[in-house]
């Protein structure tokens, strides 16, 4: 079998394969595992720097993809005015990099804080190595081989739903330069190593905060609530 | 099959068009002999040993093109664009490669070129001898103006394929820069040999990329000619480096800009319980009420 096949034909279908029955296997008999494994109690500064411009960046970044994907043609007609195009490229390009140097701190500081080091596993490592070739070949991408916004749609977009409705096109995805490829493969790898790791978090996303019944909070109230004056200091 | 693809839907043309060129070599055995020997080692380097192309080689397998008897022994004889003449190559022997060539892979009636029934309807009434010669019949010639919106995306093509600027800059055309993963198009006329090399290379685009991601979009006549029509008229040197080659570095820049807010958002950010017990274990805060609730 061609490499190509391989990689792009079959390797994703194990990809999501185990994504979906190894997580669906975990929900069900370890839910308690279902978390991103927090460390922010030993050690929040660094911490503060790396996870939250790398979560706005790869969020929004993942957005992008998925508008790419569903809504090809509206992203199209977005493209069709330069400077539209323009900001869109700059922003994915900004979104990408604020991603980076996020995870590059958050390697940094599980490696270099001893606390945090001596809860990391070796899957922590892998992930973060995944995530910043991920990110790294990404930015790449978009500065070497511009406008990606635009021939996602017309070689990933057709890939991606090949593989969805079960008639793969490996072919369209062959022609590209490595580092496109690498980075689309990187993707694979990640969804396959998501359940293995505390990527798996992801699915914990609260979104059924967004359609649960509302609920009566009464708190406590403090000293300064009390007084009226919110973040009052006392001299 | 030209490409040693999974079979699938949309692909039967080509396979109708295999089928029919592998029936029709042993029509012309004595020729074939010689002219397939002469394929393999002149032409299926850069064609491929099917005739379906590589890189920016063109196929040869259902190309219109092929069909024509003259242009083909013409571009044998004295190249074209980037492919080389072959002088060497004897009268008969020419003779012998065309042979091989328009017998193996012209598409035997217009109507069995993969993507290419747009050509058929334009052309009309066309008489199946000369189809191949006259892939411009009925269609209007190539409007520049237009060519230049379908390079840039403003207007979209029939069948929905990408802009081409998605992937192709072109000098400065469409006010900025188009994009850096294929190659620029500056020169490409004289690089395929007038409009006409330009239109017959998008019928059926064999470059990289290209080849899969127009299959099932091809461009039509009237579209070809408008972009081969709208690069006739690009300058011949490339623009210089756009303002778009520095994005990368604005893009910086933001991202700079955004750590700079960041930290001006760390000293008030909401500090977490135990960060609270920890300032006032230390005693450099009055002591407060808990503000965090569970409910939120």
């Amino acid at each position: 079998m061609k490499a190509n096949v391989m990689l792009f034909a079959v390797f994703p279908y194990v990809a999501v394969a185990l994504a979906i029955f190894v997580g669906a296997y975990r929900a069900l008999v370890r839910p308690s595992t279902l978390s991103s494994l927090t460390t922010q109690i030993l050690e929040s500064r660094m911490l503060f720097w790396g996870s939250i411009p790398f979560h706005w960046g790869i969020v929004l970044v993942l957005a992008g993809h998925l508008v790419a994907l569903v809504l090809p043609r509206g992203l199209l007609l977005w493209n069709t005015v330069p400077l539209r195009l323009l900001l869109l490229e700059a922003t994915g390009l900004v979104l990408g990099l604020l991603a980076l140097t996020g995870v590059l701190i958050l390697a940094w500081r599980r490696l270099s804080d001893a606390r945090v080091r001596s809860v990391t596993s070796r899957m922590d490592v892998v992930v973060l190595a995944l995530l910043v070739l991920s990110m790294a070949t990404g930015i790449l991408t978009a500065v070497l081989y511009r406008y990606g916004s635009v021939w996602f749609t017309a070689v990933f977009t057709p890939y991606l739903w090949s593989l969805v409705t079960l008639r793969p096109r490996p072919e369209l995805p062959a022609d590209l330069p490595w580092m496109v490829q690498l980075h689309a493969l990187n993707f694979f790898v990640l969804l396959a190593v998501l359940p293995f790791s505390r990527l798996i978090h992801v699915v914990t996303l609260p979104l059924g905060y967004l359609y649960r019944p509302w609920q009566v909070v009464i708190w406590q109230r403090s000293e300064d609530a009390r007084t009226g004056l919110p973040g009052r200091r006392s001299t | 099959m030209s490409h040693r693809r999974t079979p699938t839907r949309g692909r039967l043309p080509l396979l109708l068009l295999a089928a029919l060129a592998l029936f029709q070599v042993p029509a012309t055995p004595a020729q074939a002999a010689t002219g397939a020997e002469l394929f393999s080692g002149r032409c299926a380097s850069c064609h491929g040993d099917q005739g379906q192309g590589r890189g920016s080689f063109p196929a040869l397998a259902g190309n219109p093109a092929v069909a024509d008897r003259t242009q083909v022994e013409n571009v044998i004889r004295n190249g074209r664009g980037y492919m080389p003449a072959f002088p060497d190559l004897a009268g008969e022997e020419i003779a012998a490669l065309t042979d091989y060539l328009v017998s193996t892979f012209a598409p035997a009636t217009a109507t069995t070129v993969p993507g290419g029934t747009v050509t058929t309807q334009a052309t009309g009434s066309a008489a199946p001898t000369t189809a191949a010669g006259s892939s411009g019949g009925a269609i209007q010639p190539g409007d520049p103006t237009r060519g230049e919106a379908y390079f840039v995306g403003g207007r979209r093509f029939a069948e929905a394929g990408a802009p081409c600027a998605a992937c192709h800059s072109a000098g400065g055309a469409g006010g900025l820069r188009g994009g850096s993963l294929a190659t620029d198009l500056t020169g490409v006329t004289e690089r395929f040999g007038g409009e006409d090399g330009v239109a017959g290379a998008l019928a059926q685009p064999a470059f990289l990329v290209m080849r899969e991601t127009y299959l099932d979009k091809p461009l039509t006549a009237q579209e070809r000619a408008d972009l081969a029509a709208f690069f006739a008229t690009l300058p011949q040197e490339g623009a210089g480096p756009g303002i778009l080659d520095a994005f990368w570095v604005w893009s910086g820049l933001a991202a700079v800009a955004l750590f700079v807010l960041m930290g001006l958002a760390w000293p008030r950010r909401r500090k977490t319980a135990v960060e609270k017990l920890r300032t006032r274990g230390r005693g450099d805060e009055p002591p407060g009420g808990w503000r965090e609730g569970s409910g939120a």
